[in-house]
This record gives structure tokens, sequence and C-alpha cells, in this order.
């Protein structure tokens, strides 16, 4: 879905402060470092440098509007995990999978970045 | 409904694309304890896309290696033989089959997309639960190989069988049930059979050898739940795809939870682009 010309994905030592997030940065275990959206500062540079980050993406476009679809809300999120199971929610299995998989896309956005 | 006859069967599997030489030569010598590593970090090595592509995955996020990899002798030393050779399976069957012309475009790249991000899931699955990492993702990698051989064999047939899918909102092992007369994984064991793959692999793809007294039953568990996460991801394109059901045994052997998903969420999703084009699925 996402749009190669609308965000890319570069070194850390080439973002610089003012890009802003187009996918989160997680950590290894999954824990959402910094949001989707969130906006990179000196400080959150630093701290990403210190947790052994090597890549970010982040939206190349100037057209925030623009980027907004291949970013996706977290609305649109739930409605595809609801479409993607249309069938098989009703099975114990595949309702905890899709239950974790909820949380897991609710993180990626909603979590607070460290460091603000 | 036109079933699928035996001599179909035959005559798809013998269609098959051969794999490289070296990846047969790797699956002769997997109980070999004596085998000479050097020699065949050589003999991959002079096979210059099979050898590209492995030094690829070396040096992707599907390692994260700090260090850069420059050769095949440097691969085996820092990552295992066993993980070399599972690269070198991956990349001579996504060679295989980049080779072969009959295929359908528009489902080919989709396949090949839901096969890595099954094969990704499986991998951080197998690591979690104890199972080997290598042999999950080459089984992963090709648990729906079946289903390519079905639409390289008659793509037209194999259309009816989308047709079907589609119109009954089915899954497409339903669908090829009811269009073909069996389901993908009766031809995929015939061609992995035919490729000599192990029987370990072969056995983790036979839903009926893997019950639940089998073996490798557990292994089959890792590469069903995988499926469904690789689907659930969302990761193959298709705008269509949804969830196939979860046998509640095999979901429960696995003993999953909250922590263990979502890394496995995370992986996954983290290696696809790369794998992808490194692999060629894109």
């Amino acid at each position: 879905m996402n749009d190669a010309k609308l965000v890319e994905e570069i070194s850390l030592d080439k973002a610089t402060s003012g890009m802003v997030l187009a996918k989160p940065i997680l950590e290894k275990s999954g824990a959402c470092l910094m949001p989707a959206r969130a906006e990179l500062t000196e400080r959150s540079l630093h701290a990403l440098k210190n947790w052994g980050v090597l890549r970010v993406t982040v939206v190349t476009s100037t057209d925030v509007d623009a980027v907004e679809p291949a970013l996706g809300t977290i609305t649109d999120q739930h409605k595809r995990i609801d479409a993607l199971f249309r069938n098989s929610r009703q099975h114990d299995a595949n309702r905890a999978l899709m239950e974790c998989l909820r949380r897991y896309r609710t993180r990626e956005h909603h979590d607070p970045a460290v460091d603000r | 409904m036109i079933p699928l006859s035996t001599d179909e069967i035959s005559e798809a599997v013998l269609k098959l694309p051969s794999l490289p030489g070296i990846v047969v030569e790797l699956f002769r010598v997997l109980d070999d304890e004596d085998v000479d590593v050097n020699l065949l970090s050589q003999k991959i090595s002079h096979d210059q896309g099979l050898a590209t592509k492995v030094l690829g995955l070396a040096n992707s996020s599907f390692y994260g290696m700090q260090s850069k990899v420059g050769s095949i002798a440097y691969a085996v030393s820092v990552l295992g033989f066993s993980s070399i050779r599972a690269l070198v399976t991956a990349a001579g069957v996504a060679q295989a089959f980049s080779a072969n012309p009959s295929s359908n475009g528009l489902t080919h790249a989709q396949l090949w997309k839901h096969a890595i991000a099954t094969a990704l899931a499986a991998r951080a699955l197998a690591k979690s639960v104890g199972e080997n990492e290598d042999q999950a993702f080459i089984a992963g990698l090709l648990h729906n190989v079946g289903r390519q051989v079905l639409i390289a064999y008659d793509p037209i047939r194999y259309r009816e069988v989308l047709s079907w899918s589609t119109a009954h909102d089915a899954e497409l092992s339903l669908a090829e049930s009811e269009v073909l007369g069996m389901n993908h994984t009766v031809v995929g064991r015939a061609a992995l059979a035919r490729w000599n793959f192990p029987a370990a692999i072969v056995e983790t793809l036979n839903p009926d050898l893997s019950g639940t007294l089998g073996v490798h039953f557990k292994a089959a568990s890792v590469i069903a739940v995988a499926d469904a996460i690789a689907y659930a991801l969302d990761l193959d394109g298709n705008p269509d795809t949804q969830v196939p059901t979860l046998s509640q045994a095999q979901w429960d052997q696995l003993e999953l939870n909250d922590e263990i998903l979502m890394e496995v969420f995370s992986m996954t999703e983290r290696s696809f682009e790369d794998v992808c084009t490194i692999l060629k699925a894109a």
C-alpha cells in the first residue's frame, strides 16, 4: 500500500530533525519505540542512535495529505483486520490471533514516543 | 467439476523446473557428519545467481548482521552451515520458479509473497517454540508449492478455481477441492518428492502423517499457524485475502502468548520487503 514516492527507508545518519516517520520504530520484542507520524527531533535522533536503530522510514513528500492514505489510519487497519478474519473469527484460535493482531496494530499507533 | 487425474498430477510434476544441482547435493549430505563444508561453499560460490541471493539474504534485515558478509565461506562461518543450506534452498527454489515461463503472472507474485511471509513467520515461531528454525523457514516457503505447480500446469483451469473462490468467498484450498477434486498439498507432496526434499520437510507438509501422534506434529503446527499469520499480516498484496481457519489442537500445542506473537509479527514485517526483493518476488 505504501507508495515508494511518498515514503522512503533511509539510514539513521541521513535522518534529520523535522522529518516525519512513515512507519513506527519497533524494538526487537515488537514494542514500539516511536509511532508512525512522530516528528524526529535532535533528541529523539540521539536516542534512536543509542538504541541501535540503523534505518528509519520517513515521509519524503511535502504534501502530508497525499501521504495520509499510504500510512493508513488505525480505523482502516481495524476494518481490514475484520475483513481478513471475515470467515474465521467464530473459531477460538482465529479469534485469539485476531485480537492479538488488533492489540499489535493499536500499539504501533498509540504507544507514546519514548522521547518527547 | 473437472477433477484432476493421477496421470495429470504426474505430468504436472514432471514438468517441474529442476533445482540447481548444488541444492540437490545439499539435500544428499543432510545427514552426513563428515560433509566437506569448504568444498560445498566453493560450489555454492560458483553458481553466481545463487550466491548473490544467499549473500543478499545474509546481509539483509533477515539476519540483522552488523558487519558485511562478503563471501559464502564467511557466511558459513558466521551463520552456520545449516542456515546457509536453508538460504541456498530458498534461493534455488526461487530461481527455478522464476525461470518457469508458464506461471500465471498475476497470482504468481501474490503466491510468492505469501510463501515468503509464511517462511519468515515460521522461522520466528520456530525460534520461540524450540523447533528447527531453518527447516521451518524452508517448509514455510514451500507449503504452497503445489499451488504453483497447479497454476503452471494448467493456468486456464486454475482460473476456474480462482473464480469459484471469489464467487463463494472461500479459501483457495476449498475451491481447489471443489473444482479439481483435490487440494494443492497432494501435488506439493509429489513435487517435493520429485525434488528429493528431505523427509523431515515433506512430512511437515503432509497432513496425513502429521496427525497428533506424528513426530512432525509440532513442526506442522508451526507451519499452519505461520500460514494464518502471513495472511493476517496482509502481506501478499491480494485485496481478497482471508485468514484460513486454524485447527484448535495445532494452535494450543504451540502455547503462544501476546509477547511471542507480537515478536513474530514484528520480525516477519521487518524483513519481508528485503527478502522479497532479494528473492525477486516483489
